[in-house]
């Protein structure tokens, strides 16, 4: 297995999204000393929306890389704001690496986030490491993206666990369509 | 289930962000980020803590200021209030368990659960909601952090009294 070696973020931009400014600042300031470069701020999904709507209208330098969203806010919430994502037409905007933090720890929020297409959940109170840990996470293991009638986010199936049902994406290739993305 | 159903398409994407990081995309390193920092920006999140008290203040004056809006309201008009008193009850709640303040999130998870059950046309509610307020100024003035003290216990118990009474 290859060394590992230090992650340089300095080119990232990471926007997080909650309505209380003191926990914002605390994951603002966290990121900042992990090394990213550039974090920005929206005090809920209505305002993150146009901050993502004018920085990820096209591919450049300068994208929103990582959204870090709260779950409940006032105005645009979280959920909102993932289906929001997950809708655009813009491959710069629906592929955007989405990273819900909530205090909420129910099972049902677990699997309403992933069934809306949500790559990490971070359960809140936040810590450096819980928050470097799942930025290390998106940098290192992309998932590819998968969508179906009901479906459009990260392929949801994380492991390669052995399991004893129908795999039906290799039961019926021909309803398996790939794309792959070219350099 | 029929075909359409069953259909779907897989995107394999490039990794963008590992050589936004400075890696190379197709290198099979895992990135890190390195344990200083990490260190560093904990540190960062303690640091903090020295605002706690000044920043719950100012999260129950703005809880208290709603809670009196609310009262002032017509039944019917009280949702707004409502809401903000909701969302200012999830500040505390996520303010206090970053900081182990184990007694005021307490009260502060219990107030915001309360503000989903609560029925804006029955005057009773509003005495577990003024309860709850009550009990969270004790908590801050009195400077009670951990659930396990007698006198945490004695809050406790006069907001679940509340709530067992005039639910």
């Amino acid at each position: 297995m290859s060394e590992p070696e230090h992650l340089d973020l300095r080119k990232f931009t990471v926007l997080i999204v909650d309505d209380y400014a003191f926990v914002s600042q605390v994951i603002a300031d966290v990121l900042k000393e992990i090394g990213v470069g550039r974090v920005l701020v929206s005090e809920n999904g209505a305002h993150a929306k146009e901050q993502i709507r004018s920085l990820n209208n096209f591919e450049n330098g300068s994208n929103i890389d990582v959204v870090i969203t709260d779950w409940l806010m006032p105005i645009m919430d979280g959920r909102e704001l993932l289906q929001w994502i997950r809708n655009s037409q813009k491959d710069t905007i629906r592929f955007l690496p989405v990273v819900v933090c909530s205090a909420y720890t129910s099972g049902d929020l677990v699997s309403q986030t992933r069934d809306l297409g949500a790559h990490e959940i971070i359960v809140k109170p936040v810590s450096a490491s819980e928050i470097a840990r799942r930025i290390q996470h998106l940098v290192n293991n992309p998932r590819p993206f998968v969508k179906s009638k009901t479906y459009f986010g990260p392929d949801r199936r994380r492991k390669n666990r052995p399991f004893d049902h129908k795999d039906r994406r290799k039961a019926n290739p021909q309803n398996m369509k790939a794309h792959y993305e070219q350099k | 289930m029929n075909k359409s159903d069953s259909e779907a398409e897989i995107f394999h994407r490039m990794n963008k962000l590992k050589p936004k990081a400075g890696l190379s995309a197709f290198s099979k390193s895992q990135g890190l980020i390195s344990q200083k920092r990490i260190e560093k920006a904990q540190k960062a999140i303690d640091d903090k803590e020295s605002l706690y008290h000044e920043e719950v203040e100012k999260i129950l004056g703005n809880l208290q200021a709603s809670w009196k809006d609310y009262c002032a309201q017509k039944s019917d008009n009280r949702t707004n209030a409502l809401d903000r008193i909701y969302n200012y009850s999830n500040n505390v709640k996520d303010l206090t368990s970053m900081y182990n303040h184990t007694l005021m999130e307490y009260f502060a998870q219990s107030l915001r659960d309360f503000c989903e059950k609560i029925d804006v046309h029955k005057k009773e509610h509003q005495i577990i909601v003024q309860a709850h307020i009550d009990a969270m100024f004790v908590t801050l003035h009195e400077k009670l952090r951990s659930d396990e003290s007698e006198k945490a216990k004695e809050l406790m118990d006069a907001v679940a009294v509340a709530i067992e009474k005039y639910s």
